[in-house]
């Protein structure tokens, strides 16, 4: 390689390493919210030993986990399950739902097992199992 | 939960075959784990195709008759590792430093993946909540078969590559919910790795690297990727078989451009955006051959086999939603009266979407640039760069339809996935650097096998 050509490599090396340095950088910089999440779960992962107890945590099911279990234990596996998506719903919880009842126990809107807000529920209407904000019932309830 | 690695990678071995034909065992060796995951979407692909499960060992015995005919293969032609490239000097430590750094960042990813527990609020999106859940059903369910999904819990139009991935160290490696960060962790080691491998001694190593790392330097990218989001992923893969391309129609590399095929129908797998970058990377790429005075015939040719098996992937799943009823909300409820009145404002949205993000990659990567072409030669680079540069303004294009046919709120997509969909741009525009002016001449490999 003439001098041309090696005056031109180191440039770019040059250029490279510039190029690295800021791009580790920003890297050190965006790693703070994975940081904080693995200070976290350093604390809690020993108290979530299993599926069951990730649902029981406050960011999926949490204080509902009553009429997960009721269903677990008084249907069998494939029997369906209304979920209603509407925004007067606690969409966080719903996904709660989701991921502790699929795919055993499928999400249909036409199934007559509903899962609902406990504000909506009809006094005529029949109440399986109650959760916090949610309850099991059995037949339609009232739109929000 | 090591079965469960060696099982992909197995999985992806066939490809190992044509590789080794043409005496390329390193380019097949950083293509298998690709292929490994586009294979583990076959049984749901075929289940859907067939409209049964296919729960059994049918394609385990595909994979063990294709390992049988590798060993064949080896046995009665033999094969050679390929003639790397000697470097020495700077360039040699440029490669020490490029290596140990992808090693270090890989090393990074899998003790991120392995101690982050998806507990607490994993939920943090629409898109995080669906990836996950669908991981969860898919490996839960007895076989693969999609036929009683495509009920209200949403979108199993959308392409499955990820799901199949976490479903799959979930049902082999017995994995829990909480634990299948480890699996973005390995996705995150993988790629650049695998990219690395092929390119660190084609092109000015470091800047390489700084491509192939920039992705997780962009906002949120690396908090969102490990929240089970698809897009660092999308463009981790896009990034690896744009350079992987450009750097085989450089160096008249036909087999390096079948591997980026079979990395670009990885992204295509991967999300919807994944049919944008296929159609912008083939374009992009057969302009380049084109400015490279390659000749009309053969930039074509160079195009269908980068984007042949990413369109069959894209075909074939179309065909698999289309025979269970799903259709793509998206395309099929397009406005198209809104096109030309939404247009002005989603370019502007796009634009400060774009400011925003790359407020520190985005001067760096024109600068780079700059200084590239006037290593290189302006006129010379200037039109390389020209038809490099078409890729990302086609990818932006097809965004900015899509958001102004969209039914919904264009705000409403700009705040929910304006930054993530854009990502793919940055590590583009950061590569376009590397080919401005050929910015190392001293890096062209002697030989074409040089991986």
């Amino acid at each position: 390689m003439n001098r041309v050509g090696a005056l031109r490599a180191s440039i770019s090396h040059g250029m490279g390493l510039i190029a690295l340095v800021i791009v580790l950088a920003l890297l050190w910089t965006q790693a703070d919210p994975v940081r904080r999440q693995l200070a976290t779960a350093a604390r809690t992962r020993h108290e979530v030993t299993s599926d069951d107890d990730l649902y029981r945590l406050p960011g999926y099911v949490g204080g509902d986990w009553p009429i997960v279990a009721h269903l677990r234990s008084h249907f069998p596996p494939g029997t369906a399950v209304s979920i209603p998506r509407r925004r007067a719903f606690d969409r966080r919880i719903m996904h709660g739902f989701w991921f502790a009842l699929l795919p055993d126990y499928p999400v249909r809107s036409e199934a007559s097992l509903r899962i609902t807000l406990r504000r909506l529920v009809d006094s005529h209407q029949r109440i399986l199992v109650g959760g916090s904000t949610f309850a099991l019932v059995d037949g339609e309830t009232a739109q929000p | 939960m090591l079965a469960a690695f060696v099982l992909w990678l197995v999985a992806g071995l066939p490809t190992l075959v044509p590789f080794l034909r043409r005496d390329r065992l390193g380019l097949g060796l950083a293509t298998v784990p690709f292929a490994g995951w586009l294979a583990l979407t076959l049984p749901w692909i075929w289940s859907a195709l067939v409209g049964a499960s296919v729960s059994g060992w049918w394609w385990q015995a595909l994979v063990a008759a294709v390992l049988v005919a590798i060993v064949v293969e080896v046995l009665l032609h033999g094969t050679q590792a390929g003639n790397h490239q000697h470097v020495d000097g700077v360039r040699g430590a440029a490669v020490a430093i490029a290596s140990t750094l992808l090693s270090a960042a890989a090393v990074a990813h899998l003790y991120v993946g392995t101690r982050l527990m998806v507990g607490g609020d994993p939920t943090i999106g629409w898109d995080g909540v669906l990836w996950l859940m669908r991981a969860k059903v898919l490996a839960d369910l007895p076989g693969p078969y999609l036929g009683p999904l495509t009920g209200p819990q949403g979108h199993w139009d959308y392409p499955l590559l990820l799901p199949a991935w976490l479903g799959w160290l979930r049902r082999v490696g017995g994995l829990q919910l909480k634990e299948l960060a480890v699996g973005m962790g390995v996705v995150a080691a993988v790629v650049p790795l695998a990219g690395g491998a092929v390119l660190l001694r084609r092109g000015n190593p470091l800047l390489t690297t700084a491509c192939l790392l920039s992705t997780f330097a962009l906002p949120r990218a690396l908090e969102l990727h490990y929240g089970i989001y698809c897009d660092a992923f999308l463009t981790l893969t896009n990034t690896v078989a744009f350079l992987w391309a450009a750097c085989a129609i450089r160096d008249r590399d036909e087999p390096l451009l079948v591997g980026a095929g079979i990395v670009l129908a990885t992204t295509v797998a991967l999300k919807n955006e994944g049919i944008l970058w296929l159609i912008a990377d083939s374009v992009a790429v057969g302009g380049y051959g084109l400015a490279l005075r390659r000749g009309g015939r053969d930039a074509f040719a160079a195009v269908f086999r980068l984007c042949l098996p990413g369109a069959l992937v894209f075909a074939v799943w179309q065909i698999a939603c289309a025979s269970l009823g799903m259709r793509n909300d998206m395309l099929m409820a397009m406005r198209w009266d809104l096109a030309l009145s939404r247009a002005k404002g989603v370019i502007e949205s796009l634009e400060w979407t774009a400011i925003q993000l790359g407020n520190v990659i985005l001067p760096v990567s024109a600068l780079l640039l700059l200084a590239g072409l006037g290593l290189g030669g302006w006129r010379r680079g200037g039109a390389r760069v020209a038809a490099l540069l078409v890729g990302p303004a086609i990818y932006l294009a097809g965004l900015a339809f899509m958001y102004a046919t969209t039914p919904h709120s264009v705000q409403w997509h700009l705040l929910s996935s304006g930054d993530r969909v854009m990502w793919g741009v940055f590590p583009v525009l950061l590569s376009l650097t590397l080919f401005a002016g050929h910015l190392d001449p001293s890096s062209r490999p002697r030989d074409s096998r040089a991986a």
